[in-house]
């Protein structure tokens, strides 16, 4: 299986362009494999990624690169059920969930 | 969900923005490019799918009827999924639980010209990214 998405950087730049990421702590709601969360995680301070599918993170977590392990991480949670910390978060992005 | 939308209410500071991005509710067509040239072969029947997102939608809404975010700006774009063969964007679709109907011939026709002529089966979605503002509840 071999495939890319969004090969021309579209989404990357929409989504830059809509939010300024720069040193903001970042909560992203079903961030599955990581996909969208490496098109803005080197401007944001911080990254909690989430998501419900215990595959998909450990994905994300194999695929985060050197440099952003820092400042990147990713938890299996379902936030129905599992309290977030309040006022932890300066931007909040849904990853074509909910 | 729409709790799940309160929860990251609470979880924001108080200036803090929400970022949606959801496909558009309507079904994505499918090209082989090959070289400069582009066989449009139709659109795949997501009409499930397109009720969930119709749903979010309604989800989100109603979060800014109860005033807790106020939305900002949106903007439009279209994600494309290029793969080099069939199999992969079948094994892509079930790897994400999503349905893939495709009408009748749509597939061997795909597969007829990517092994004739080389080139790409691109997926073409719809997306809108909003950008909410936090609102005090």
């Amino acid at each position: 299986m071999s495939f890319v998405i969004d090969p021309q950087g579209v989404e990357t730049r929409v989504i830059n362009d809509l939010m300024d990421f720069d040193g903001l702590r970042v909560l992203e709601v079903g961030c599955g494999d990581g996909r969208l969360t490496w098109r803005y995680a080197d401007r944001a301070s911080s990254v909690l990624g989430v998501d419900v599918n215990e595959e998909k993170i450990e994905a994300a977590k194999r695929a985060t690169p050197d440099h952003l392990r820092s400042k990147v991480r990713f938890e299996v949670m379902d936030v129905t059920r599992t309290p977030l910390p309040a006022d932890s978060f300066d931007a909040a992005v849904l990853s074509y969930s909910l | 969900m729409v709790h799940a939308l309160r929860q990251i209410h609470r979880s924001l500071t108080p200036d803090g923005v929400l970022l949606d991005v959801h496909p558009q509710p309507t079904n994505s067509r499918i090209e082989v490019w090959q070289d400069r040239r582009v066989h449009d072969l139709g659109e795949v029947d997501q009409e499930e799918e397109n009720r969930e997102i119709e749903d979010a939608r309604g989800r989100l809404e109603l979060v800014v009827k109860e005033g807790l975010f106020t939305p900002e700006t949106s903007d439009y774009f279209e994600a494309g999924e290029h793969h080099d063969s069939v199999s992969s964007w079948q094994e892509h679709w079930a790897e994400e639980e999503y349905q893939l109907i495709a009408p009748a011939g749509m597939l061997e026709s795909a597969e007829r010209l990517l092994s004739s002529g080389g080139g790409e089966l691109v997926i073409r979605e719809s997306v809108r990214a909003t950008r909410l503002r936090r609102l005090e509840s």
